[in-house]
């Protein structure tokens, strides 16, 4: 296995909420190997945006980590200073976000957006800067010389996306977290942007950790995948591993309700049932009321995330008995 | 583009023809005229009937009565787009040369005030809106509400009682002294200020408050927006995602209340103007609605409303300056 360029140990996120606190994250741990293309899979709500928000600490003000650590290359980040975390940020994790459509400031040209990032960070000049701005531009397919003089509101959606991925290089960060890069755009222009992001890492050998919900996005380009149910990670291992032999049956479950364009709707099996409540998850296991597989000692004991060889992790009691067929 | 500025053009001519319209008509059904307090006066001073004393003050103005109302609107219409507004009824002289002498000190006062209030204002309401948790914001809103709430000539009362009748430390009225000599001469200039100093002070004290509350709102907004907790993701500098991300997008919607500020300040405060005796534009705004003095108030009337139209075609123009979304398409 790759040295871990992210390691998340007993990770426990809370949001104070008018209820009491929502446990969104609850003991969680995870490693995300260098230079791969991991996947965070799960339902919306489930908690995945904040781990991604716990790693960068973004967490919005009603959040806060009650325990656990976050290691980036053995280093804690929780630990650091205010300023650290600024020069931190960017520098060695850069993010794509969700509704990434509208992280560009409407009233500044994408260029002095993305050169400002720069120099907020590296002591070089404007005209450098630039330079290196419309090299990323390119490297993400777009034509430098329209990009940079335009604001957001003039390029396309796509375009603004492939924009927000060329800045999230500009530092040459170790890791790229993309959350749900693709929502808000069109099948095509999803398809060209995960190619783009495919081709970036192979080339670069950059770290990349995607968040989504959507399985078929992450099939094509990811290596490694994580699955995550209410506020748990209930499987990990390498692509195949998890398409093939997994051992979980909420992963089974989650693809065999993926449609395909081709197929017959009729025979895909959608989960039964709706996600829990976080504010009263279900004791035990968190996904028993939903599961064929449900036995009594599920309902009781909590099931640890433990290895069954292949590095691949499950979080399931009765792991040996589920096969995917 | 150039359709669109006659567009603009053409409405803003209408609406100028149909205030002034109004405002004619409205004016003359006010009640009561300058010609009867007149005549109340003479009454009272000579010891002769009213109806005798009322015809007599007509004579004096040669105002023939039996002037039908609709003559009278033409002819005024006509004159006004000849640009004469016609002779005040009780100061003797035309109404172009009052406005000519009432407008600098206005101006003087009203664009000194909008712009301490709006930079203080705005600065300070950003700062709240990005610190949230300091001390300022409670003692900045309750300032806000208590200024913004109280009527401006209570404010402007309070101050010249307190500094200038009690105090002395500023003068009760008047916009100069006589002992300097009006021109662009340094005595004079800070004799003015001297002198604008209170009217000032109660322009501003309740502006600051309302663009507190205003930019704040403001900025609140924006810093929900994607783009700054994207900032803050990239590292960028505190100042700069403060400055041209969170405040640079906020000032945008205060700008518009801005520019119509500065056009409705052409027909100055009344009550402020009035409280000072300080010789603008809303302190002959007080006297001829006072005196019923058709001339001079209609005049003012034209001037606030011109004020307030070119402000708000110049605040179109400058919006598209300041934010590149309008600046397309129109």
């Amino acid at each position: 296995m790759a040295i871990p360029i992210i390691t998340i140990k007993d990770l426990v996120v809370e949001y104070k909420v008018r209820e009491g606190a929502i446990r969104v994250v609850d003991d969680v741990s995870l490693e995300v190997p260098k230079g791969r293309f991991t996947a965070l899979i799960g339902e919306s709500g489930c908690g995945k945006t904040t781990i991604v928000e716990a790693i960068l600490n973004t967490l919005p003000p009603n959040g806060y980590i009650r325990k656990g650590e976050i290691l980036f290359n053995g280093k804690n980040l929780l630990s650091l200073k205010e300023e650290e975390q600024r020069r931190f940020r960017w520098k060695k994790i850069a993010t794509v976000f969700q509704a990434a459509q509208n992280s560009l400031n409407p009233i500044k040209v994408i260029g002095e957006q993305m050169v400002e990032t720069i120099l907020d960070h590296e002591s070089v000049s404007k005209k450098e800067a630039l330079k290196k701005s419309s090299n990323l531009l390119e490297l993400v397919g777009l034509e430098p010389s329209r990009v940079v003089n335009s604001y957001p509101h003039e390029i396309s959606g796509g375009m603004k996306q492939k924009v927000i991925i060329a800045t999230s290089l500009l530092l040459d960060p170790e890791m790229l977290i993309l959350d749900e890069p693709t929502t808000a755009l069109d099948l095509i222009t999803q398809f060209y942007l995960l190619e783009t992001l495919g081709k970036l890492h192979k080339k670069l050998g950059i770290t990349m950790m995607m968040v989504t919900h959507d399985v078929s996005n992450v099939a094509r380009h990811a290596d490694r995948v994580a699955i995550m149910y209410a506020g748990k990670i209930v499987e990990v291992g390498d692509i195949d591993e998890i398409f093939y032999n997994s051992h979980h049956p909420y992963t089974i479950g989650l693809l065999n309700s993926i449609p395909s364009i081709i197929g017959d709707l009729s025979k895909k099996k959608p989960i039964p049932g709706l996600p829990p409540s976080l504010l009263d998850p279900p004791s035990g296991c968190r996904f028993h009321p939903r599961c064929s597989y449900t036995e009594e000692v599920c309902k009781n004991i909590v099931p640890e995330l433990k290895s069954i060889g292949n590095e691949h992790l499950t979080a399931c009691l009765r792991w040996s008995d589920i096969t995917t067929e | 583009m150039m359709t669109s500025i006659t567009k603009r053009l053409l409405v803003s001519f209408v609406t100028i023809f149909l205030a002034l319209s109004i405002t004619f008509f409205l004016t003359r059904k006010m009640p009561g005229d300058i010609f009867y307090t007149m005549a109340l006066d003479k009454m009272r001073t000579e010891g002769i009937p009213f109806d005798v004393a009322y015809e007599r003050v007509m004579a004096i103005y040669g105002m023939a009565s039996g002037e039908p109302l609709y003559k009278q609107y033409f002819a005024y219409l006509g004159n006004t787009i000849r640009g004469r507004l016609g002779t005040s009824i009780y100061y003797h002289i035309s109404v172009n040369k009052i406005i000519a002498k009432a407008i600098p000190w206005t101006v003087f006062v009203c664009s000194i005030s909008i712009f301490l209030g709006f930079i203080i204002g705005s600065a300070l309401g950003t700062v709240i809106a990005w610190k949230r948790k300091t001390i300022l914001d409670p003692l900045a809103s309750a300032y806000a509400s208590i200024t913004d709430a109280t009527p401006s000539y209570i404010i402007a009362t309070i101050l010249l009682v307190i500094f200038a009748v009690n105090l002395k430390w500023f003068p009760i009225k008047g916009a100069y002294s006589v002992d300097v000599t009006p021109g662009f001469n340094l005595p004079f200039i800070w004799n003015a200020l001297y002198h604008a100093t209170l009217p000032i002070l109660a322009y501003t004290i309740p502006g600051i408050g309302g663009w507190i509350l205003t930019m704040k709102a403001s900025a609140i907004s924006v810093l929900g927006e994607d783009y700054v907790s994207a900032a803050k993701a990239r590292g960028l500098k505190e100042r700069r995602i403060a400055i041209s991300y969170v405040g640079r997008n906020a000032i945008l919607a205060p700008f518009t209340s801005l520019a119509i500020v500065f056009g409705s300040m052409l027909g100055g405060a009344t009550l402020i103007e009035s409280v000072f005796a300080y010789p603008g534009m809303g302190f002959f705004f007080g006297k001829a609605i006072g005196l019923r003095d058709y001339p001079l108030m209609q005049g003012l009337f034209l001037l606030t409303i011109g004020g307030v139209i070119l402000a708000t075609l110049l605040a179109d123009f400058l919006y598209a300056a300041i934010d590149p979304r309008v600046r397309k398409g129109g």
